[in-house]
């Protein structure tokens, strides 16, 4: 017995030991980063373009973890500093990039050299042993969102550097070896420095983090306001702004059109016109549009395409509906919005008489905006009637009483609120297809009834047009589930109708919805 | 034949001809179109049912069931089966494009497990397509251990219990009327027809809206292709649906061993009774 008691003493008192050793421990090795960081995720170290395949498990590199460390000591423990005090962001130190063995080497070195002697020192230190790093980690997820100079941020910077544009944006002179700038010639960063590693010229990486992070830390010692110069700063904390956030933002100035009619010799169409300024407000950055380079579509994009342009041809560059970037794929794309998608989701492009002379006008549009908007506005159909009852499933349910007229005013409304809009549905018979599909609305005489194509009981031939019923049901819900509006309950629509039990076929009461 | 007698045959002929354009019900008629040897089937656009479970109603009605309270939402809280009174089931599954209403029921498999399994013949499959039992059940549940779907239930409330399931209303098929929930379905997110048909259709509503659509017609190939066929949103896996079962017809994994039965039943005596023949000439 005495000795059952002891064993059960011996056990607790180890369980008790063990819980207080791992409770503390775990406090050791994180209280000071989980106090001062709320991201603590790894940046995978694995160079593929030299190691090719891997003998073990990428390294996760905690970059904010070491910043917080070694914040006495600066970035100068592990990166390189120019004559002028600029950190070179790179990793390690004197990277040897010769061979596959040397550049592991010059890792192994510094990371462990580093780790061995602050351990000496008596200092806290990191991993010494292949496994501490090399480990498998699941579920990683790209937590480095790419950071995106919208027009937002780029406000933001020219506020603070008082317009000073040649202090971010510059050419190169080949010849003296220098960059230089000039006034006018402004373009996207990535237009010469392009993504690519160890070219002639630094990689975007490189040469946004080197610029962007020295000019931070450089306006931070001064006691200026600036940017944030970790990794998290940028590439999570960034509140990325929406496009109606940036309404009020002045536009960036390169000298760009205010209005332009886009045109080219020997095309067959008229030009566009093409308010430049107002499509401005609706993109995020130049880049929305304009490739890399800020260059006039037609220099890389002639009539016939070109290499350089990637042979697409230019009236492809302008019209190709896949593309994010031409005219009609980023229209296209409006269409999926909820106030669009009601109608649109249901018509199917078809290109219509006087479809391409909406944009292909050749002439300035400021007039003609006008006298389309007034068109809009004008009085709605005489003959559309203000309520329609359908009693299509009236045995069961009051007829349903369909305010018309209300939707048709509400359509007009959205339409004319939006400028694209506006110049698409100059034409009023475009706003009543939202519902009338496959009937040309003439502006006298009333569209067919839904009766007249949609059969009221089920035809096994025809399985591509639904019944009655079923066309109503899925004209209205899907409509509202498109426009995002509240959902639909049965009884929004049908009134309910107490049924007479003794007309139920089995006497019993239908419970209705 | 004399001549009143042959007259008499010619107008009931022509009578009959002319009454049986009428008589015929329209189902019948479009069977006759497509040829009278096709599948029916039943297209199931998960994409449209908005979770009225007017086809629960129309089901319990048509087959004297208890009828289930559809004013009530919170049926869709748990996961339901069918069951012996009910046959068909409609469940809501949440999913990364909103909630989705999946209808279950007998899937009418091309080539059956069930009827491969039932004992005494008492599963059928109609030449139309539907999968139907007959009153000589025994209760045995091999055909609910076999169905892949698991959809054949038993009346285990019953002394003399039965497999109960959806016929797809065979007997209103013999009248010539739509299933049920077909004719109930306020959206037409069911379509019945031929399922040739209902499988083009389907896959032209995949090629139409790319986008709405997982490019997959779930029963066009499962074991062996399904009469109700199903179109959805989002990957079948997360509505509920098995996607383990392969394209092999149920009934084709046992033709190996049963078809060998016979063959040992019939070689297995004559090689023994050889031996034994052999055997004893020696002793002799």
């Amino acid at each position: 017995m005495n000795r059952k008691l002891f064993t059960f003493i011996v056990l607790i008192g180890i369980c008790t030991y063990c819980f207080f050793l791992f409770r503390e421990t775990g406090k050791i090795w994180s209280a000071e980063y989980k106090a001062g960081n709320a991201v603590a995720r790894p940046i995978f170290i694995s160079d593929t373009d030299m190691f090719k395949e891997l003998e073990r498990p990428p390294v996760g590199f905690y970059h904010d973890k070491h910043t917080v460390a070694l914040e006495k000591e600066g970035c100068g423990v592990c990166h390189l500093q120019d004559e002028k005090g600029r950190f070179i962001f790179k990793y390690p130190k004197l990277r040897d990039e010769k061979t596959r063995q040397s550049l592991m080497n010059s890792y192994h070195d510094n990371c462990i050299g580093c780790h061995r002697e602050r351990a000496k020192a008596g200092k806290k230190s990191g991993a010494v042993t292949c496994g501490e790093c090399h480990v498998v980690k699941k579920g990683y997820e790209e937590w480095l969102r790419p950071v995106e100079l919208d027009h937002y941020l780029h406000y933001q910077h020219e506020k603070a550097l008082d317009k000073k544009c040649e202090l971010c944006h510059h050419l190169y002179n080949e010849e003296e070896k220098k960059p230089i700038y000039k006034k006018g010639t402004e373009s996207s960063c990535r237009d010469c420095h392009r993504g690519k590693e160890g070219g002639k010229t630094a990689s975007f990486r490189k040469a946004a983090h080197a610029d962007c992070i020295n000019c931070h830390m450089e306006h931070n010692r001064e006691g200026k306001t600036a940017g944030p110069s970790n990794c998290k700063g940028c590439h999570v904390e960034m509140k990325q702004r929406t496009i109606s956030e940036m309404l009020a933002v002045p536009r960036p100035e390169r000298g760009q059109p205010d209005k332009v009619i886009i045109s080219s010799e020997d095309a067959r169409m008229k030009g566009v016109p093409f308010d430049h300024r107002s499509h401005e407000s609706y993109t995020r950055s130049c880049r929305t549009c304009h490739h890399k380079t800020l260059n006039n579509c037609k220099t890389c994009h002639p009539l016939k395409g070109s290499a350089k342009g990637n042979k697409v041809a230019l009236a492809d560059a302008y019209h190709r509906a896949s593309s994010g970037r031409s005219c009609v794929g980023c229209h296209e794309s409006k269409k999926s919005e909820p106030n669009c998608a009601g109608c649109h989701h249901s018509i199917k492009g078809a290109l219509t008489n006087g479809y391409c002379l909406v944009c292909h006008s050749g002439s300035s549009r400021e007039d003609q905006a006008v006298r389309r908007l007034e068109t809009l506005n004008a009085s709605l159909p005489e003959m559309a009637p203000e309520v329609i009852d359908i009693g299509v499933l009236k045995k069961k349910y009051m007829p349903v009483r369909f305010p018309h007229l209300a939707h048709v005013r509400k359509l007009f409304e959205i339409s004319n609120r939006n400028r694209l809009a506006n110049y698409f549905h100059a034409d009023k018979a475009a706003i009543c297809a939202g519902c009338h599909h496959y009937t040309p609305i003439e502006h006298k005489s009333p569209p067919p009834f839904c009766r007249d194509c949609h059969n009221v009981s089920f035809d096994l031939q025809d399985l591509k047009k639904p019944r009655l019923v079923a066309a109503y049901h899925l004209q209205c819900i899907n409509c509202h589930k498109r426009m995002k509006l509240k959902p639909l309950k049965c009884t929004d629509c049908h009134a309910e109708k107490l049924m007479d039990k003794s007309l139920s076929h089995k006497n019993r009461s239908i419970k209705v919805r | 034949m004399d001549r009143r007698e042959f007259l008499k045959t010619i107008g009931i002929g022509i009578g009959g001809v002319a009454c049986g354009d009428i008589l015929i019900p329209s189902i019948v008629k479009a069977q006759n179109a497509f040829g009278g040897n096709e599948f029916f089937g039943v297209l199931v656009d998960t994409t449209r049912c908005i979770g009225c479970m007017r086809c629960e109603m129309a089901c319990a009605e048509a087959h004297n069931l208890p009828l289930p309270d559809i004013s009530n939402d919170s049926v869709f809280e748990k996961k339901r089966n069918t069951t012996e009174t009910r046959w068909t089931v409609v469940n809501r599954y949440e999913t990364e494009k909103g909630k989705i209403f999946v209808k279950q029921q007998c899937m009418h498999c091309n080539q059956p497990a069930c009827v491969a399994a039932c004992l005494v013949k008492a599963m059928k499959k109609r030449k139309e397509a539907h999968v139907t039992w007959d009153t000589n059940c025994i209760g045995c549940r091999l055909c609910m251990v076999s169905c892949p779907f698991d959809m054949p239930k038993l009346e285990y409330n019953s002394p003399l219990p039965k497999i109960q399931k959806c016929n797809l209303c065979w007997d209103r098929f013999q009248e010539g009327k739509l299933p049920a929930c077909v004719e109930a379905c306020p959206v037409e997110a069911l379509k019945f027809g031929a399922r040739r048909d209902l499988l083009d259709e389907a896959n032209s509503r995949i090629f139409q809206n790319p986008h709405n659509y997982v490019h997959h017609v779930y029963g066009g190939h499962e074991v062996g292709g399904t009469s109700y066929i199903y179109l959805s949103a989002v990957p079948f896996e997360q509505i509920g649906f098995r996607g383990d079962l392969g394209t092999t017809p149920y009934p084709e994994f046992t033709t190996g061993f049963l078809h060998a039965v016979p063959f040992v039943d019939v070689l297995w005596p004559l090689i023994l009774l050889g031996i034994n023949r052999a055997i004893r000439r020696e002793e002799d």
